[in-house]
């Protein structure tokens, strides 16, 4: 599952442009549907500030966000 | 909640959008442009790049824009060797946040409505009545919508466009603006390399004074988590340091094939939004207000007593494919074998244009020479440029 670190996301949105199952949502604020996600971390691996990360076994939105 | 009612919409208030809702409005229709943030042009994620020919045609160059006029271009190969070749095109680095807000004000004067904002959270057909697009807490109708909200390109998907960007396919990138005596004046500089920056390059463009716009993009594949970032820093720690950096931001760029087809029913797709950008330079701001001139021109004209005629929008996707289109595909196909140039390669391209005059080569002579010891590689080329 993937977690998004609020305090390094710039919402430049090149997750939203990588990810093949319109699980992410930049509206005020960047938001990952866990219901779509499939955790391919595509996401996770362009951004380029490193403020996604991949986390085992826990819902999207967890831990800190 | 009651529904605002705009002939055109044009969602993503950047250089495309703007421009599109200018020529939408200055073709008589009632528009609207729509944008996620309070104000236009801010962050630039951008290297602020652009030709004189760029503007051609769609606005007018103001001066007041100009940060530095580029005489220079230089490539820096993976082990060093430099090449300087002097700027054969009128090239500038301008200030995009001051243009976009010029370019908003020309929109406006020219009757376009600019709601700020407003994250357009969906697009869907009102069937056969125009689309319905829908913020949090707001409404519009419009017969046409042009989307041009950049490279996430989200809401296209909802109306059954793939825009998701293959890892091939993006640049992922950090920006900053630096201040350091080392800047070299009227100058943009390219360094290459794995160690620098896996399947992309760094960019240094002069922004006037001593201060430059320093950038990184890396290929998707070859992308670690944060990598960009990292790679940034350590390229400014090494090649200025102590330099005062601010407006450190990041972004995507696409670098693959313009999205086809352009048009869906009465929704047109632009700029980033459509993937347009020269795959071999990154440059994207002449594509993106060259798509939304013509976006917004076609879109007015497709009304015929004040229904959107969405079979006349086709003409969009001709204009395109016959101009950019043409020059993007082929630096696509470019790109795709650049990819795979080793590192050995481009210092052996650089190292032939510094024995020969590089004013008097062309390019293409300098890469003939060092395709000459790699035959199998010029096979490659061929074949994919075909």
């Amino acid at each position: 599952m993937i977690v998004v670190d609020k305090q390094s996301c710039d919402q430049c949105a090149t997750c939203v442009a990588v990810c093949p199952v319109d699980a992410i949502l930049l509206d005020e604020r960047l938001t990952i549907d866990s219901g779509k996600c499939i955790g391919c971390g595509r996401c996770a691996r362009v951004c380029p500030f490193g403020a996604l990360s991949e986390v085992c076994g826990q819902p999207a939105g967890a831990g800190k966000e | 909640m009651a529904a605002r009612q705009f002939d055109i919409a044009v969602i993503g208030g950047g250089p495309c959008g703007i421009v599109a809702a200018t020529y939408a409005a200055g073709g008589g229709r009632k528009v609207c442009l729509i944008d996620r943030k309070p104000s236009p042009g801010h962050p630039v994620r951008c290297g602020e790049a652009i030709g004189l020919k760029g503007f051609a045609s769609t606005v007018e160059l103001k001066p007041e824009w100009i940060q530095s006029k580029i005489s220079y271009m230089k490539l820096v190969s993976p082990s060093g060797i430099t090449v300087t070749v002097p700027n054969s095109y009128e090239g500038y680095v301008v200030d995009r946040e001051r243009m976009e807000k010029d370019l908003t004000t020309d929109a406006v004067a020219r009757g376009a409505e600019f709601i700020a904002d407003t994250s357009i959270v969906s697009v869907s057909s009102r069937n056969g009545d125009g689309y319905e697009c829908r913020s949090r807490d707001s409404v519009i109708h419009a017969q046409c919508v042009i989307l041009a909200e950049g490279v996430e390109s989200r809401l296209a998907r909802n109306l059954g466009w793939s825009t998701s960007l293959s890892l091939r396919d993006i640049h992922s990138c950090a920006f900053a603006r630096i201040a350091h005596d080392g800047v070299e004046p009227g100058t943009c500089v390219f360094y290459l390399g794995v160690k620098r920056a896996p399947g992309g390059y760094v960019w240094v463009f002069h922004r006037g004074g001593n201060t430059a716009n320093v950038g990184l993009g890396v290929l998707g594949e070859s992308c670690q988590k944060g990598m960009p970032r990292t790679l940034l820093e350590d390229f400014i720690r090494e090649k200025f340091p102590g330099a005062r950096v601010s407006d450190l931001h990041c972004g995507g760029v696409p670098m693959g094939r313009w999205i086809r087809p352009l048009v869906r029913g009465g929704v047109m797709l632009a700029g980033d939004a459509a993937h347009m950008m020269n795959c071999v330079s990154g440059a994207g701001i002449a594509y993106a207000l060259y798509s939304g001139k013509i976006a917004g021109t076609v879109a007015a004209q497709s009304f015929v007593n004040g229904k959107c005629r969405p079979e006349m929008l086709g003409s969009y996707q001709d204009q395109w494919a016959s101009f950019y289109g043409k020059q993007q595909d082929r630096s696509h196909a470019i790109k795709e074998v650049m990819v795979g140039f080793p590192d050995v390669f481009l210092d052996d391209v650089a190292r032939s244009a510094t024995k020969n005059c590089a004013r008097k080569m062309s390019i293409l002579s300098i890469f003939v020479k060092a395709f000459y010891k790699r035959p199998l590689l010029l096979l490659k080329v061929v074949r994919l440029l075909r």
